[in-house]
């Protein structure tokens, strides 16, 4: 936590895909310190050796087929070319 | 028609044909017309409301036969825009209702229109929105609490009967709270999430706003019963919550109060003494008060910062211009398309939720973060079933403090996510419900509220209307609102 810094920042900005500028890095950088240095505070709870987590279980339904129009799903892509949805280059050329 | 009505006033008036459903539908359209601009807690008001069952009354149930309503935006309604209070969805039309929208269009509610919101339920006081913050009819220059900001100013204000809102950390027991209204945050799975857009999902869920304990349980009973869309609906019956509220608590009912509400350093002094007289007041109603210590509570505002950052972190990982939603213009390729429409989509409290949630689940984190926040929220969710033993309810302040200023807070994170300190209920997915308890100096409302065992909302309903109906905060309303 201590080391929460600019570099840090921006490496988890890219991870996230989010843009910080100069401008807004210094004022994330002290805000997330301060929620970072207040949540630091359960690293002084001693484990209780029976608190056990929820076991969560899977929610299964039968792999059937079944049919749904598509067409408002489709209608709410920013580009489309019939039923494709359409984003730009994926794979520069060199 | 009398403003300020409640559902089961008006459910009378129309069944003894006292008031034509017209009649009752003109008045709330006027009404939210006259006064939801000034409060800015509507985003959009339908200009024809939705689920009037009029023409097509096949499996109506009644129990909201042309009430009318309002929806919190992130709630799906089919073919209407749903955007969660958020740029990034601001021209994404729900395919679909959410199944708590089928089941009151069902029970024959009328919905009006879609509320303002902190973006996509992350905030604590209704400013976190690009809409600009909703302002509280009590009190116009302070904040009606967040997230469900719109859904409660609406409600205080009678422009309408009762709204939706959603929960992950407060969310409607806050502005309940802010706005002297009731608000549940039910058992986690008891309504479905089906078609209600993700913040945290292991804590988020839907909880009516309403001016009494009454109309609060019928529509808990209009929402409950499973839904196999939702894979953490809880296989429970519906059932009639209404059916034993007879103003009585229990017999031989004991009631823990939370020592940290007793102790703690930032209550306000003026919602500490309303909560004194609330102990009162249910010992005179015949209820054994006993103080409860719950040592691993205070830890509950980190475990719920970890756990809902790094789950908004996941669930809003997919808004990234591809397949619906806003998308940048002029991007040269795919990651820079993601990163712009993110950019330009999000407002800054949700990054820096985003931000905080992907830094605990990084690797080399995990552990410190992400995994010692779970093995406490089983702590507390320990300490919570051992109180439970020895007491049929808790009770706290809902808020430490009254309805702040708007813009007092909204640059200090950390002093507002304080408010949630009495939430700790909703990391374990347990029940609580935030009524009426009088008001400060300034006539702000101050609220508290009862926590109950998982499943225990027909007790939480029962205690709760027996202590309103010895009351009369909730016939009290907002001045310039008669």
């Amino acid at each position: 936590m201590a080391g929460f810094n600019k570099e840090e920042l921006h490496k988890i900005a890219h991870l996230s895909a989010l843009k910080i500028d100069d401008k807004e890095s210094d004022l994330f950088v002290e805000q997330i310190k301060t929620i970072l240095a207040y949540v630091d505070q359960l690293q002084e709870i001693p484990m209780s050796t029976q608190a056990q987590s929820v076991r969560n279980i899977n929610v299964l339904r039968d792999d059937q087929a079944y049919q749904f129009d598509s067409s408002q799903i489709l209608a709410q892509a920013p580009e489309r070319n019939e039923n494709y949805f359409v984003v730009p280059t994926i794979l520069e050329e060199k | 028609m009398k403003t300020f009505a409640t559902i089961q006033e008006l459910k009378s008036g129309l069944q003894k044909k006292e008031l034509s459903s017209k009649e009752v539908l003109d008045f709330y359209s006027a009404r939210i017309a006259q006064h939801a601009p000034a409060l800015n807690c509507m985003i959009e008001n339908f200009s024809n409301p939705s689920g009037n069952n009029s023409e097509n009354n096949s499996g109506n149930n009644g129990l909201l036969d042309n009430i009318p309503c309002v929806i919190k935006d992130n709630i799906c309604q089919h073919n209407r825009i749903t955007s969660a209070g958020s740029k990034i969805l601001s021209n994404y039309t729900a395919p679909y209702d959410a199944t708590v929208i089928q089941r009151i269009k069902r029970a024959g509610a009328v919905i009006m229109g879609r509320t303002n919101q902190d973006e996509f339920g992350m905030g604590g006081s209704g400013e976190f929105s690009p809409y600009g913050p909703t302002k509280n009819p009590w009190d116009t220059s302070r904040v009606p609490g967040g997230s469900s900001s719109g859904s409660a100013a609406a409600v205080a204000a009678g422009l309408v009967p009762f709204a939706l809102g959603t929960e992950t950390g407060g969310s409607v027991r806050g502005p309940a709270s802010f706005c002297n209204l009731v608000g549940m945050y039910p058992t986690y799975g008891l309504h479905s999430r089906f078609g209600v857009i993700a913040f945290a999902s292991s804590n988020d869920q839907v909880g009516a706003l309403t001016k009494t304990v009454y109309d609060n349980a019928l529509i808990a009973t209009a929402l409950s019963g499973h839904d196999p869309k939702d894979s953490t609906s809880l296989n429970v019956p519906a059932q009639d919550y209404t059916k034993n509220l007879d103003g009585k608590l229990p017999e031989n009912m004991t009631i823990g109060v939370i020592k940290d509400a007793l102790t703690s350093e930032g209550i306000d002094p003026q919602v500490r003494a309303a909560f004194d007289r609330s102990i009162k007041q249910l010992e005179s109603l015949g209820a054994k008060i006993k103080i409860i210590e719950l040592p691993t509570l205070k830890y509950s505002i980190a475990v719920y910062f970890i756990i809902s950052r790094a789950e908004a972190a996941s669930n809003l990982s997919r808004y990234d211009g591809s397949l619906y939603g806003q998308r940048a213009q002029d991007t040269h390729n795919l990651l820079d398309m993601y990163i712009k429409t993110r950019d330009e989509g999000f407002g800054i409290e949700v990054k820096r939720r985003i931000l905080v949630g992907n830094y605990v689940l990084s690797a080399g984190h995990r552990d410190a973060y992400y995994n010692k926040a779970s093995q406490v929220r089983a702590m507390i969710r320990a300490e919570f079933e051992n109180a439970f033993k020895e007491v049929d309810l808790l009770i706290s302040p809902t808020t430490p403090t009254l309805p702040f200023k708007i813009g007092e807070l909204s640059n200090d994170p950390v002093a507002m996510y304080m408010a949630d300190y009495f939430m700790a209920n909703c990391v374990i997915g347990t029940p609580a419900i935030s009524i009426p308890s009088g008001f400060s100096s300034e006539g702000l409302p101050i609220g508290f509220q009862f926590f109950g065992p998982r499943l225990s909302e027909a007790l939480l309903y029962k205690t709760a209307y027996a202590f309103e109906q010895s009351t009369d905060y909730h016939l009290k309303h907002p001045k310039n609102y008669e």
